[in-house]
């Protein structure tokens, strides 16, 4: 967790790096952005660099309205989504984009994430999908922002994923388990079968997520 | 002194005018930690079980606990404690907010207030500066207006405060703090009304010692993933507590009509997702909290006007379902009125479905037409209430006197545990949250047990809670149960919110890094044990009452026709009540035995 200005952005540079070792993203592809708790400012990626090798002196401090406060280069395209998330959740100080490739894949074929795994049930629930809108618009933003409340996921249709959390490394750890339990599905759907946990294991989960 | 703590108390004499530092000893601080647990010692030493809790004789003890104020997630509550009006027995309430943290930064770890004032007054406490003030010209505020006139007075000054029900000894007062956080429970308003002690405005600024700073924040961020993976946490954050009531519905817990009802269509319209789609301004997060359960709301029209802290799930299910109103703009603004009068919105709303009942089945008469589902009429009976007048007047002192001045038929009909009115979890849709009520020191608590979750399937390993327990049994549930009684009374001593859900060994390693003190897990629960068994020996030797085991008769012999919990009654109740005092060394009538008081320490 970061307590200090230049600790959140610090958390920033790992995320990307962290994605990207992890095959989340390609070099050009994801985004991210952090703030450090009831902050009105965020710590986010340039737009059109390559994100692995982003230092702390590449970011962009810009305010919940998308107005550059600090920094050069320009902002993410993506800024609109990001601060419609901040803006709507003040538990959320962290919010990542990447692109997994089986979790983007299983939406584009319309496969739905079930609760496979513990992990999956708890940090997964159901994960809503967001209809395609063109990258970096305002529509997108707005679609995002209407289905972010009770979720730490969002799946772009077409697109690719979205995760936040109240520190980075929730928002990045629910993006590897999205596509950790993605890959588990795809293995068992091509096997023929997906068997989920018996409902009464994880009643109090499925209630609370109603899934 | 252990890090962690200030390691004093102001100890005020409102009497005499007399403002002294009170030390503790370690070893008193090893066993009853901080918090409620700290000020129950207090409370049994200095407060005779005879004292009448509206005498200056009872203490008003303020606490924070050694993690208040830290980085801690979760740490930003205090505890407000004394001999309760409404029950005659132990009474505490648990508030969060900034106020706990604030006066361990002006440096003690709580303010206990002892003797009353003849002229209203406020207590000032501007880091080591403290003062009583004349508080004549806000004397007859409400509590909200009280915090803002203080702070206009006094500049960024943190309020604990009461409404014009607390001036008035209203049983069911409470004391608000940061604008309209409760410490709601049990009537501890009054208490401060009776010693004429309107607020107390503290602003501090220095820092609290931690024994291993780097250590415990490495160690924080490291777990707040796993923390923050309860479901419960999302559900808070995204809508609020109240948005566990359509979840919770589905079990029938949400009561209904005063716990006559099992289904009904309104709950959809004031559950925590309609609140984010009408009248949510922001979330609110109390000191250190990665959720922000609380909710800043806002109606425009009148007669609903507000602006301001918003209903959660227990104030939205009390003046919501249980009075069959299904507007939410309304509720908001009930709600807000009972923060302005200073009352408990629990306790508001069950008075106010229990006159309905009796005035419907002929056993209260009255000029005003009492119905179901007519928020204006709420309106005007939450009015009555905190200025005690009219009809007002009987429902300001809780169901059990209302039922004891009503008589014969309507008695029964009172729903209470020790005076206290019951929360809004149903005991017949989870047969632990029975016995749960039945033995809890304060009468009945939602907040000690939580068995609702636990029969939902939550295992707590750290607890010794592995197996999945089901809601329809009772005899299983003894031992989880005093394992969680235990364990949530060491958070009001620690003092740490309940919603976030740190696991136990994680709590006492968190404990260790800011206190500096060895005591493990086994030991900090042990310290739960003897806070538990101190405050039920408290309220025992108060009254007969503090060892009233037992549940209203609606949910012994009255099941739902439908809903989730249609039929469901827990009838083992005084079997599993046999158990539960054998687990816990009590002797057959639940009086602690001797050689447990022995055991942990309390003789």
């Amino acid at each position: 967790m970061a307590f200090t200005e230049e600790e959140v952005k610090s958390e920033v540079i790992w995320a990307m790096k962290a994605l990207y070792n992890k095959g989340l993203m390609t070099g050009v592809g994801g985004n991210a952005s952090a703030r450090l708790p009831n902050s009105e400012e965020i710590w986010i990626t340039p737009s059109g660099l390559y994100k692995p090798r982003l230092t702390e002196e590449d970011l962009v401090k810009i305010d919940l309205e998308g107005n550059v406060i600090e920094g050069v280069l320009k902002p993410s395209m993506e800024w609109h989504f990001h601060t419609e998330i901040y803006k709507r959740r003040s538990d959320v100080n962290a919010v990542v984009h990447a692109h997994s490739p089986y979790s983007t894949g299983l939406a584009i074929a319309g496969v739905e994430i079930r609760p496979i795994t513990l992990e999956a049930a708890l940090m997964l629930a159901k994960v809503p999908v967001v209809p395609f809108k063109y990258p970096g618009t305002k529509e997108l933003a707005e679609e995002v922002g209407k289905r972010i409340m009770g979720t730490r996921l969002l799946i772009l249709q077409n697109h690719g994923v979205i995760g936040v959390g109240y520190e980075m490394i929730e928002a990045v750890t629910a993006v590897e388990i999205l596509e950790e339990v993605s890959m588990m599905t795809f293995i068992a759907k091509l096997m023929g079968r997906l068997i989920e946990i018996p409902p009464e294991e994880i009643e109090v989960i499925k209630k609370l997520y109603r899934i | 002194m252990p890090y962690g703590y200030v390691g004093k108390v102001l100890w005020i004499n409102l009497t005499d005018k007399e403002i002294k530092e009170h030390p503790f000893d370690n070893e008193v601080l090893r066993n009853y930690i901080g918090g409620s647990g700290l000020a129950a010692k207090i409370i049994y030493e200095n407060v005779p079980p005879e004292t009448d809790p509206l005498s200056p004789e009872n203490l008003l003890v303020f606490m924070t606990g050694p993690l208040t104020g830290t980085i801690i997630p979760g740490s930003g509550r205090h505890t407000v404690s004394a001999k309760s009006p409404l029950t005659g027995i132990w009474g505490e309430a648990n508030v969060g907010g900034y106020w706990g943290t604030e006066i361990k930064k002006a440096g003690y770890d709580g303010v206990i207030f002892e003797g009353a004032s003849e002229k209203p007054v406020y207590l000032l406490i501007e880091n080591s500066n403290v003062q009583i003030m004349d508080a004549g010209d806000i004397w007859g505020l409400d509590a909200l207006e009280t915090g803002e006139k203080l702070q206009e007075k006094h500049g960024k000054v943190r309020v604990s405060a009461i409404g014009r029900a607390g001036e008035k000894q209203v049983k069911i007062a409470n004391i608000i703090s940061d604008d309209g956080r409760a410490a709601g429970r049990t009537g501890l308003g009054a208490v401060m009304g009776s010693k004429k002690l309107k607020a107390v405005a503290v602003k501090g600024t220095g820092t609290i010692q931690i024994a291993e700073p780097q250590k415990l924040r490495r160690l924080i961020s490291r777990v707040l993933v796993t923390i923050r993976a309860d479901p419960h946490v999302q559900i808070l954050a995204s809508y609020g507590t109240d948005g566990i009531m359509l979840p919770m519905h589905t079990y029938g817990d949400v009561p209904i009509k005063y716990f006559t009802m099992g289904e009904w269509e309104g709950l959809e319209k004031i559950c925590g997702e309609a609140m984010v789609q009408t009248i949510l301004v922001r979330q609110y997060a109390c000191h250190a909290c990665p959720i922000g359960c609380g909710r800043i709301v806002k109606v425009d029209e009148e007669p609903y006007k507000m602006e301001g802290h918003g209903p959660e799930y227990e104030t939205a299910a009390s003046l919501g379902s249980l009075l069959l109103i299904d507007n939410l703009k309304a509720i908001a603004k009930m709600n807000d009125l009972c923060n302005r009068y200073g009352i408990d919105t629990i306790s508001t709303g069950s008075v106010i479905a229990y006159a309905i009942e009796c005035y419907e089945k002929g056993l209260l008469k009255t000029d005003v037409k009492l119905e179901w589902g007519n928020p204006d009429l709420a309106i005007k009976l939450i009015k009555m209430i905190g200025e005690k007048q009219d009809l007002g007047e009987l429902l300001s002192q809780g169901v059990k006197k209302m039922g004891e001045e009503l008589g014969g038929e309507a008695e029964k009909l009172a729903l209470h545990v020790k005076g206290l009115e019951i929360p809004m979890h149903d005991p017949r849709a989870f047969y632990g949250m029975a016995l749960q009520y039945a033995t809890s020191h304060r009468g009945a608590c939602h907040l000690r047990g939580l068995m609702y979750q636990i029969e939902q399937g939550v295992r707590i390993p750290d607890l010794g809670i592995h197996k999945r327990y089901h809601r329809d049994t009772l005899m299983d549930k003894p031992e989880p149960l005093i394992a969680m009684q235990n364990w949530h009374d060491l958070l009001d001593s620690l003092v740490l919110c309940k919603f976030v859900a740190i696991p136990p060994a994680t709590v006492a390693a968190m404990y260790q890094l800011a206190t500096g003190i060895d005591l493990k897990l086994k030991d900090l629960l042990k310290a739960g044990e003897r806070t538990y068994n101190l405050k039920r020996l408290y309220s025992i030797k108060c009254s007969p009452t503090g060892r009233e085991d037992k549940l209203p008769h609606r949910f012994m012999e009255e099941p739902l026709a439908e809903g989730g919990a249609k039929g469901m009654i827990p009838r083992e109740l005084r079997e599993a009540l046999k158990k539960y005092y054998e687990l816990r060394g009590w002797d057959e009538k639940g009086i602690p035995t001797e050689e447990k008081l022995k055991e942990l320490g309390i003789i």
